[in-house]
């Protein structure tokens, strides 16, 4: 062999040459290639996925927050106007048993004052009858009934002034 | 060492029975037997790879491969920009053989055709003709003859000779320093070898390891700068156009 390179020689190696690059260009770099455009578009595409998911599960997020707030809302209103009724409602009550309880009490103060006049009519006409039996019984006349049960009124009168 | 005439660079091989058989002419070195021993398995080793690339859960294999590619792709981007795209298979290529060339010779029986002018030169003059082809592709080829004239029109008989001795230096350099030192190292690893055979008697000694060693950087080395070189030169091409207006 020999430092001045042989033509045919030359030719074989780079024709060598030529079909490793053909085969590492089909077989090697450009399916790796295509792999790692492939794999970088994969990934780009499920964060885009990703990202436009997170804003769907936020969105849905503040819905139901917002819906959450308005349930709260109205169930403190309901309370509160619960209450309210509730305290109305107790005023009503009160105020109904308590006219009803005076009512009561009037009817029966009344009743009781009835009760005392006739009883003290009836007294008066007994003590009346009495006295005028036991004086009559006393004297041994029937005095002039009329008369006497006058005089026997007025005597009660003075005794009811006496004993004020 | 070699049966034929005058003093031989050339150290034997395994193959040596190819010849011996008259399987293949007696012209050819016996490196050439070992290039396509190296190109078969590339070959084989991409075309199996290609079949068993996945998108998802890329296997350890296929990750080394995806790793070898992505660091040529962005060596590559560095240097020539947009071009990439076409053009780091060509350099990968040259990269992966010019790196496996210069490995094999490693082998204990086998031996570096990068240690072989008739290889590199092949190497280099294909290097040449890509550049000028980027050159006159993407300069058109008035301006790429405009850049070989100079840029006052009047000294271009002087301009002329001087760009193309320009031109044909770089393929020259390219294959003159990628043989010289893998057959440097190669006749080196050799001479250790014969040290410890000669001078040792056969004490089984490795002197030649270290060397080894160095030769695997030395060929990593080496299939780097030619590979980047070619890609400065293409870049340049690339910019001429803008560099003369």
């Amino acid at each position: 062999m020999q430092i001045i390179p042989d033509p045919k020689v030359l030719l074989v190696q780079a024709i060598g040459f030529l079909l490793v690059l053909l085969v590492f260009k089909f077989f090697l770099f450009k399916p790796i290639m295509d792999i790692l455009d492939a794999r970088r578009a994969e990934i780009d595409n499920q964060y885009d996925t990703a990202e436009s998911q997170r804003s769907l599960a936020e969105d849905l997020k503040a819905q139901y927050e917002k819906h959450l707030a308005e349930i709260d809302d109205e169930m403190r209103a309901k309370i509160a106007e619960a209450v309210k009724e509730g305290q109305s409602m107790r005023e009503e009550i009160i105020t109904d048993s308590r006219e009803q309880a005076d009512r009561i009490l009037t009817r029966a103060q009344d009743e009781i004052q009835r009760e005392k006049e006739k009883a003290l009519v009836d007294l008066r006409s007994t003590v009346a009858s009495l006295t005028i039996g036991a004086a009559g019984k006393l004297i041994n006349e029937n005095l002039d009934d009329a008369k006497h049960r006058e005089l026997i009124g007025k005597y009660i009168d003075d005794l009811d002034e006496v004993t004020k | 060492m070699h049966e034929g005439s005058g003093p031989s660079l050339e150290q034997p091989t395994w193959l040596r029975f190819l010849f011996a058989y008259k399987l293949l002419p007696g012209w050819m070195p016996e490196m050439v037997a070992v290039t396509w021993l190296v190109i078969a398995i590339l070959c084989i080793g991409a075309i199996i790879a290609s079949r068993t690339l996945k998108l998802r859960n890329p296997s350890r294999f296929q990750a080394f491969l995806e790793f070898v590619v992505v660091s040529l792709d962005n060596f590559v981007r560095n240097i020539v920009g947009a071009e990439s795209r076409t053009l780091t298979p060509i350099i990968g290529t040259v990269f992966i053989f010019i790196l496996s060339l210069s490995l094999v010779g490693l082998v204990p029986g086998l031996t570096s055709p990068t240690a072989n002018p008739n290889t590199t030169v092949a190497l280099a003059l294909m290097a040449f003709l890509l550049v000028q082809y980027y050159a006159i592709s993407r300069q058109g080829f008035v301006n790429y003859i405009k850049h070989f004239l100079g840029e006052p029109l009047w000294l271009a008989p002087l301009m002329l000779p001087l760009h193309i001795i320009g031109e044909l230096a770089r393929p020259l350099s390219l294959s003159i320093r990628l043989f010289g030192n893998i057959f440097g190292e190669e006749t080196v690893i050799a001479v250790f070898v014969l040290i410890v055979m000669i001078v040792l008697k056969g004490f089984p000694l490795p002197l030649q390891f270290p060397m080894m060693l160095f030769a695997i950087f030395g060929g990593f080395i080496q299939a780097l700068v030619f590979s980047m070189l070619v890609c400065i030169y293409i870049a340049v091409a690339l910019e001429g156009h803008e560099e003369h207006h």
